[in-house]
């Protein structure tokens, strides 16, 4: 049990970004299976994830200020309130960028996809693994393995990169493919970014916990 | 960052008990620096060593170098008046003569080392504490009818009456209300323009408003000394992190 006011503040506010970081889990997984499986019922869903996300941003902000205010944190504290506010942004942009895709989604119920996706998939789910990294990190007060951070990172531009020049390559034989090869390459560019997002989330972890810069790009 | 005063080596104490432990500290020209710590660890002994009053106490000791521009203040032809008058200490409590005017009170310093145009300093010297507005038509009052607040800026401006360089303040405002803490402040950020200045406080967040660089004693050592921001970022002592985060013991 928590000892002082700050302390009790602190963690009401990592139980809320810990519940941020998994609606925007879920968010990324969710938006990608909208897609693949054509299902509105998932594409709205992500965007009710979406807004539940801005909602909770706004409450964690709200009481870090407060915190801020009222309880003058220093040091490892200050470092924690400070991160606490980043990462629950970053968490917020990435559902954001998942209900980004969830509009590209929308746009296929009526018609097939160019493609079968595997790679925009795989993309989803090494996401997934890379936000359970920051959140398990977060729960923990540890540092998270960046080093596996890094990996997932560098996975996701490789699959990026394979999944531009396959659809270049459609849009290069058949021009009538370019409005949806266009859609797909902006769901992996999405997909790229929330990538890059849920590496520096990591190393913010390690500054908080350490105050130690790491560089993840 | 130049430095005003460089302590090499110091030691201190009072007969056989050791209380400062070979503290090294560069004090930077014109900055704040700020002592923190817990109460006992030798803060108070160490801005009295800055000034040669320490040694006033029976059975005091000191060893080791404190330059002051270069020049050690206990090497054996250092004047300690000249030393005292050089570097100036406000207490932590408002303590003017009481039987004195408000006016003698800033011209005694003054007086004693042979000032000729004394009313000019004492009005100076009130202006530079920001009390001159609020003294000016009662000069010749006793100072006991002053505020707390009043009272410490009256000591300031004792303190500054004699043109010092460097000004030690010895928790300057643990007997006031906010607003003339406030006050005290802004006072002191005013004066490191012209004045280096140290100041001994157990307020962090004192600290943190006011001071350039801030160091950290316990029990006599000197833990971690840096810049005032990274201090509170991120320091580098974990005993430092659990003192000012109110973790300690
Ligand atoms: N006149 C004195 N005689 C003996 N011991 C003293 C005297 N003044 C202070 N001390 C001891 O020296 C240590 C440091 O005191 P001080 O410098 O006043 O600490 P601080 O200002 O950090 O509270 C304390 O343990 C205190 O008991
Ligand atoms: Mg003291």
């Amino acid at each position: 049990m928590p000892r002082t006011p700050l302390e009790r503040g602190m963690e009401e506010i990592r139980s809320e970004v810990i519940r941020l970081g998994g609606i925007a889990k879920q968010a990324v997984l969710m938006s990608v299976e909208a897609l693949k499986e054509r299902d509105m019922q998932k594409a709205a869903r992500v965007d009710e994830l979406e807004e539940e996300s801005d909602i909770l941003n706004l409450h964690i902000d709200e009481n870090s200020l407060k915190l801020m205010a009222l309880q003058q944190p220093v040091a490892r504290d200050l470092r924690f309130v400070n991160a606490m506010i980043k990462i629950s942004d970053n968490f917020e942009r990435i559902a954001d960028l998942a209900q980004k895709i969830a509009e590209i989604a929308k746009k296929y119920e009526e018609r097939e996809l160019l493609k079968p996706l595997i790679d925009i998939p795989r993309m989803a789910s090494t996401i997934a693994e890379m936000i359970e990294l920051d959140l398990e990190a977060i729960e923990r007060h540890v540092s998270p393995d960046t080093e596996k951070l890094v990996e997932k990172d560098d996975l996701l531009d490789e699959l990026y990169a394979q999944i531009y020049n396959e659809l270049i390559s459609f849009m290069l034989r058949d021009p009538r493919t370019i409005d949806d090869a266009t859609d797909l390459l902006f769901v992996a560019r999405y997909l790229e970014r929330i990538g890059d997002i849920a590496a520096k989330t990591g190393a913010r972890v390690v500054y908080m916990v350490e105050g130690r810069r790491v560089w993840v790009k | 960052m130049e430095s005003k005063i460089e302590v090499v080596g110091l030691n201190a104490g009072f007969g056989s008990t050791h209380v400062l432990k070979n503290i090294s500290l560069s004090i930077p020209r014109n900055r704040v620096t700020a002592i923190i710590g817990p109460s006992g660890c030798g803060k108070s002994t160490f801005v009295r060593c800055l000034n040669r009053i320490h040694e006033l106490v029976p059975g005091a000791w000191v060893r080791g170098k404190v330059l002051l521009d270069g020049k050690n203040i206990y090497d054996s032809d250092a004047d300690p008046v000249e030393v005292r008058r050089r570097v100036g200490m406000v207490f932590q409590k408002p303590n003017p003569f009481p039987a004195m005017s408000i006016f003698d009170n800033v011209a005694y310093g003054p007086r004693i080392h042979g000032v000729k145009d004394v009313h000019r300093v004492v009005e100076e010297s009130l202006k530079k504490a920001a009390l001159w507005e609020e003294v000016k038509h009662r000069l010749s009052h006793s100072p006991v009818s002053l505020s707390g607040g009043q009272q410490q800026r009256l000591c300031i401006a004792r303190a500054l009456a004699v043109k010092p360089e460097v000004i030690l303040f010895d928790e300057p405002c643990s007997a006031l209300d906010p607003v003339a803490t406030a006050k005290i402040e802004e006072l002191v950020l005013e004066l490191k323009e012209n004045y280096t200045i140290v100041i001994v406080t157990h307020n962090m967040q004192q600290a943190a408003r006011i001071a350039d660089y801030t160091a950290f004693f316990l029990m006599g050592e000197l833990v971690e000394f840096g810049e005032t921001a990274e201090i509170f970022e991120n320091p580098r002592d974990k005993r430092t992190e659990d003192y000012i985060t109110g973790r300690f013991g």
